[in-house]
């Protein structure tokens, strides 16, 4: 069997502006290649600018890639399986107070998912966002709140239901556990991993917290200026860091 | 000696139909060249203690302690200028968000030499504008920034976060402070940056004998830099010692949840195993427990958890808590 997700030669380049008809470009994502099976875990690490977001939004559908393709069950990604892709591949943003309208309440926000993307009748539509909702550890009494009545913790579990929402194989945490507190934090940790026990779930998390990305992912890749500087196991790495940036990085850790 | 020597702080915001405690009877001491750590999750009071200090919080707060002394001088009892005075004299703060913290409109040079007193430049008059720019320079060079001029003549949103902190610090250390207020200095930068800030701020603390009231919510970094920590849950203090004590014997069920919640922290944690976690929320300011806090989320709260527990002491090591662990049967708190 395949593997879940394969990634050939997937490379970005944004034109540079201030040049003369924007001809010249700048490369964000050198030419990349990694697979991801189910029920795993990859982390991207890197510094800012190193590309880990441009790769996340790519994998997404957010931009298109310059070249290279994104195989997902053996299906090349294309427009024609956009629907499909938007379903199998959720991302959740770093800051879940911000990602969620203010204006609309908790209820609707899933909806709206489950209503441009499935074809269920309103009925099941409702059940729906209730099981996911109390998947997430919160009650089907919270789809009629509004975001700014829960916390930070809370609004977090809602973004991953609006992701789950739509039963993703594979989920993109862009960030998405930076901005909560430690005690949260941990929390949505052990959700996330028991998410992924029971619904096969593969994340791709994308971080710069190491200890973290040491607990949670099985292969890590290693970004440094668009270009893949080191991949491995996870346990691999940390142990024997090859690249002298990931060397540097790893010493950072245990400041 | 004492630097700072707070009692009892308590701010309140007054609203219309009740009176929000949002920080409760915190007393900390900072000694001369001691780097002290505040811990404590968002809303837990960190930031508000923080300006309170330095007397920048909105007239709508009610601050009042017991006494807040800076080297023997009541802050609180003095007249505002003479207060001013003093604050801008010894104390700096470096807020958390850099960007956003300096002028987005003026070149960071200028705002650097605005930002130097001429009491510290020993030069004439005339040799001022000279004497100015070199020691902006060299407070540059002192922070880790290698490429003076271009980040002088940068406007703040053309300099990556990491570097904006470290202006942020070097207008901090221009009068040469004897406290230094940091306040979640490295929430929003990367590890290897992150690393850079600590160690500028640990050398100006060995060399100049600066004293530093680190806040962060993170206990790896507690653990590295500081040598004693307050740690801090929805405005009242818990739990407060010397670091290495706190975190090898945590007295308060929060702290213990904090220093366990990390994994791989204290002990080792195996790969994808369940993090230990204290259940539910930080609660928001307007619907806090009565008693301690803590109390809905403690694993081990019971009756007498109604009544606030106050502040005992062992040795050097003070809690909060009417259960506290890691104590055996014959060390019982007096």
């Amino acid at each position: 069997m395949s593997a879940l997700l394969e990634v050939h030669n997937l490379c970005k380049n944004y034109p540079m502006p201030g040049t003369l008809l924007y001809r010249q470009q700048i490369t964000a994502l050198y030419p990349l290649t990694f697979t991801l099976e189910r029920q795993q875990s990859l982390a991207i690490i890197g510094e800012a600018g190193s590309g880990k977001s441009t790769l996340a939004r790519l994998l997404a559908g957010v931009e298109k890639p310059t070249s290279g393709d994104i195989i997902l069950n053996g299906y090349p990604l294309t427009e024609k399986l956009q629907r499909q892709r938007h379903k199998d591949i959720r991302l959740i943003f770093q800051d879940a107070k911000d990602s969620l309208s203010p204006g609309v309440k908790i209820g609707s926000t899933l909806d709206n998912a489950l209503k441009l993307n499935t074809d269920l009748a309103k009925e099941e539509r409702i059940q729906k966002i209730g099981r996911t909702l109390i998947k997430v550890g919160l009650l089907p009494e919270h789809a009629e709140y509004y975001p700014h009545m829960l916390s930070g913790g809370q609004l977090q579990r809602i973004a991953l239901a609006r992701a789950l929402i739509l039963d993703p194989q594979i989920v993109i945490l862009d960030e998405a556990l930076g901005a909560l507190d430690p005690s949260i934090r941990a929390q949505i940790v052990n959700l996330l991993l028991e998410l992924q026990e029971s619904m096969h779930l593969s994340y791709i998390i994308v971080t710069h917290q190491l200890n973290l990305v040491k607990h949670m992912s099985d292969n890590v890749l290693v970004l440094n200026e668009g270009k893949l500087v080191e991949s491995n196991e996870t346990n691999r790495l940390f142990m024997s860091p090859t690249h002298e940036y990931t060397q540097r990085m790893i010493a950072s850790r245990n400041i | 000696m004492n630097l700072l020597d707070v009692r009892n702080l308590t701010i309140e915001l007054p609203t219309h139909d009740q009176q929000i405690i949002a920080v409760d009877r915190v007393s900390m001491t900072i000694r001369e060249g001691e780097i002290l750590g505040l811990v404590g999750e968002s809303g837990s009071g960190k930031s508000l203690i923080a300006k309170a200090i330095v007397g920048v919080l909105n007239n709508r707060w009610k601050v009042t302690a017991d006494r807040m002394q800076w080297m023997g001088e009541d802050l609180l009892r003095l007249p505002v200028e003479e207060r001013r005075e003093i604050i801008g004299r010894d104390i700096s703060i470096i807020y958390q968000e850099p960007s956003r913290c300096l002028d987005p409109t003026a070149k960071v040079g200028e705002q650097l030499k605005e930002s130097i007193p001429n009491s510290i430049l020993k030069a004439n008059f005339w040799q001022r504008r000279k004497a100015r720019q070199e020691k902006a320079e060299g407070l540059l060079h002192k922070v880790g920034i290698k490429n003076h001029k271009r980040v002088m003549n940068a406007y703040p949103h053309e300099l990556s976060e990491g570097v904006c902190q470290k202006v942020m610090i070097a207008m901090a250390i221009a009068k040469c402070p004897k406290l230094i207020i940091a306040d979640e200095p490295t929430a929003s930068l990367e590890a290897t940056t992150r690393a850079q800030i600590f160690r500028v701020l640990k050398s100006l603390n060995q060399l100049k004998n600066t004293s530093i009231l680190l806040i962060t919510h993170d206990f790896e970094i507690i653990s590295h830099w500081t040598d004693h920590t307050n740690v801090l849950y929805c405005g009242q203090l818990v739990e407060s010692g010397k670091t290495s004590d706190i975190i090898t014997k945590p007295f308060h069920p929060y702290t213990d949840a904090l220093i366990t919640s990390v994994p791989d922290f204290k002990e080792a944690t195996a790969h994808k195993q369940k993090l230990v976690t204290l259940p539910g929320t930080i609660p928001s300011l307007e619907h806090l427990p009565i008693g301690c806090r803590l109390g809905p989320r403690c694993p081990n709260a019971k009756r007498e958890c109604v009544i606030a527990p106050k502040m005992t002491k062992r040795q050097s090591h003070s809690v909060a808590c009417h259960f506290p662990l890691n104590l055996t049967k014959k060390e019982t708190i007096t």
